[in-house]
């Protein structure tokens, strides 16, 4: 498996995918903080902890847009490798084991994506620091964009069994990013639930009190699982055609 | 009668209600060049993609070194290179990351890479990336890819489709010495009977999905003895009565053919003369293979 992961790893290189999962999240963050200094009296005019300001300020939308469409990319541009030149018709004849494949390539697409969200967080304790703000670090601004990951796993399996299936890589992009924009108007009905592109928005902005604050991680844990088996099997019967 | 390396068994592919090939029996034997030739669509990639697991027969087995693909596709696939429905490559790469994937995954050492550069003379390019290659170039590269950790067999996709004159020499001119070379056997398709002719020791005729014929070029040349070809009046009346006597007669034109075998030429225009027809013309004819071909694809271009 190690071997997988390494040849998965190879392939991304020059890939502007990596690129892509390491200046977003920073430009996000410091889009909040601008706004934020904008607005500072009106942001502050309460009492409100900065720290939380720059966070709710950089996070609204990065999980409600910026997240989902940044795995989309992700996850299209790892097929894409495969797809656009037959590299995955040479590859699968090679002696690799299809589930192999499958796999290494499923978890090189969510690190990348991981990679992306501890981006955003560190974005933010930079961010943080650089405009002095003032009081303790507090912890849980850095704890929620990794729970709005977990609560996107739905988001990442979805946008890789398109993308891995699919050799137009037009059909996932448009599927994953038309998917992602209604999120955040989605997330203020009661039908979020049905909607995996609202939990990392509820895990990341909901509260510490709405109603089923476990829902997103728990449905989106078990979607992942489901669909990452469903799609595994899918994926070791299918005739390579591309 | 020497070890067959490829065999299959009533290998069939249906898409749907199509049928891409249609039960048929490869036999490739080993240390050979296995021409496998048909026109477009014929099915010879979909057999190719079969016989590497890419994907499933509908029906029937594919046995390589004795092997079932069904059961053991990773013992048969760490010694066959192949190359399927030629560039397949990963473009933001160089050559030799290109390589190095399948060395990797092959376990192979370090120095097989710069040994098959050289076989296919790519070493002066390869850390450019093969994106910017050129389509010569990029099939030199799935060739090195396909020779890379000492395979036994290569199974090869039209590997000169698209070169220009010069590169088509020359990648014939590299299969051609492979199994003299590196004792490998080598399945090549292709859908230019010249180039079978030129590099195969062995043929296999795929047409609609179908093997027609299979066995060495000696034996498809046999095929090509001559005919009788005759221009008698009138025709019918001639036809009829060559028929009569027992012999196979084919009209075509204002002429009829009948093959040779140990016809006498003399003695059959002999017996015209005396029944009372014109004979205009009387010749042998040997037909090339173009003509053979195209007699046992019942005339599908190539
Ligand atoms: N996925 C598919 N669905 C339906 N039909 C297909 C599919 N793939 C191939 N075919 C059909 O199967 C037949 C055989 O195709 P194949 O690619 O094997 O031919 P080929 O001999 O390699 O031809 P060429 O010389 O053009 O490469 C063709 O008629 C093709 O249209
Ligand atoms: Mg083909």
């Amino acid at each position: 498996m190690k071997k997988m992961l390494e040849v998965e790893l190879l392939k991304l290189k020059n890939s502007w995918v990596l690129l892509v999962a390491t200046l977003a999240p920073g430009f996000m963050v410091f889009q909040g903080v601008a706004n934020f200094l904008r607005y500072y009296e009106l942001f502050t005019s309460r009492g409100q902890n900065v720290w939380h300001q720059i966070y709710l300020q950089s996070s609204i939308f990065y999980v409600s847009a910026m997240l989902p469409v940044l795995i989309t990319l992700i996850m299209v541009s790892i097929a894409r490798i495969e797809y656009k030149s037959g590299g995955l018709r040479y590859f699968l004849t090679l002696p690799v084991k299809r589930s192999g494949v499958y796999a290494a390539k499923l978890i090189v697409g969510c690190m990348v994506c991981l990679f992306n969200v501890l981006v955003f967080s560190l974005s933010l304790l930079v961010a943080g620091k650089i405009i002095n703000a003032p009081g303790s670090i507090p912890y849980d601004i850095l704890a929620r964009p990794f729970m709005a990951y977990i609560a996107s796993l739905p988001v990442m399996i979805i946008t890789f069994l398109l993308s891995i299936n699919i050799s137009q890589m037009a059909i996932p992009l448009g599927i994953g990013i038309g998917l992602a924009l209604p999120s955040l108007l989605v997330a203020n009905t009661r039908y979020w639930v049905f909607y995996p592109w609202t939990y990392p928005i509820m895990a990341a902005l909901g509260g510490d009190f709405f109603e089923k604050a476990y829902f997103p991680f728990a449905a989106g844990f078990l979607i992942f699982v489901l669909l990452a088996f469903a799609g595994l099997r899918w994926f070791m019967e299918k005739d390579i055609l591309d | 009668m020497s070890e067959l390396v490829v065999e299959t068994q009533d290998l069939t592919k249906k898409y749907g209600n199509f049928t891409a090939v249609d039960g048929i029996d490869l036999q490739v034997r080993k240390g050979e060049i296995y021409g496998f030739l048909g026109p477009n669509g014929a099915g010879k990639s979909t057999t190719i993609r079969m016989l590497l697991g890419l994907v499933k027969p509908t029906r029937g087995d594919a046995r390589i070194f004795g092997l079932s693909i069904r059961q053991s596709p990773m013992e048969i696939l760490k010694r066959v290179g192949a190359i399927v429905e030629s560039p397949s490559y990963y473009g933001n790469l160089t050559a030799v990351e290109n390589l190095e994937i399948t060395r990797r995954i092959l376990g192979a050492d370090k120095k097989e890479i710069d040994r098959v550069l050289e076989i296919v003379n790519l070493s002066q390019w390869k850390n450019k990336k093969v994106k910017n290659f050129s389509l010569g170039m990029k099939q030199r590269l799935a060739i090195a890819q396909a020779l890379l950790g000492n395979r036994e067999l290569l199974i090869l996709d039209e590997p000169t489709n698209g070169l220009d004159p010069a590169g088509i020499h020359e990648i014939r001119q590299l299969i051609k010495n492979l199994p003299g070379m590196l004792g490998v056997t080598v399945l090549m398709s292709s859908h230019i009977l010249s180039e079978v002719e030129l590099t195969a020791t062995s043929v296999g005729i795929i047409s609609r999905g179908r093997l027609l014929f299979q066995g060495t070029l000696e034996e498809l040349r046999r095929k090509s003895e001559n005919e009788i070809c005759i221009e008698a009046h009138p025709q019918d009346k001639a036809l009829k009565f060559l028929e009569s006597k027992g012999l196979k007669v084919k009209a075509r034109g204002n002429r009829l053919f009948i093959k040779k075998n140990s016809l006498d030429a003399a003695a059959l225009n002999r017996a015209l003369v005396m029944e009372g027809f014109d004979v205009t013309h009387l010749s042998t004819e040997g037909k090339n293979l173009e003509d053979i071909f195209l007699e046992i694809t019942g005339g599908d271009a190539i």
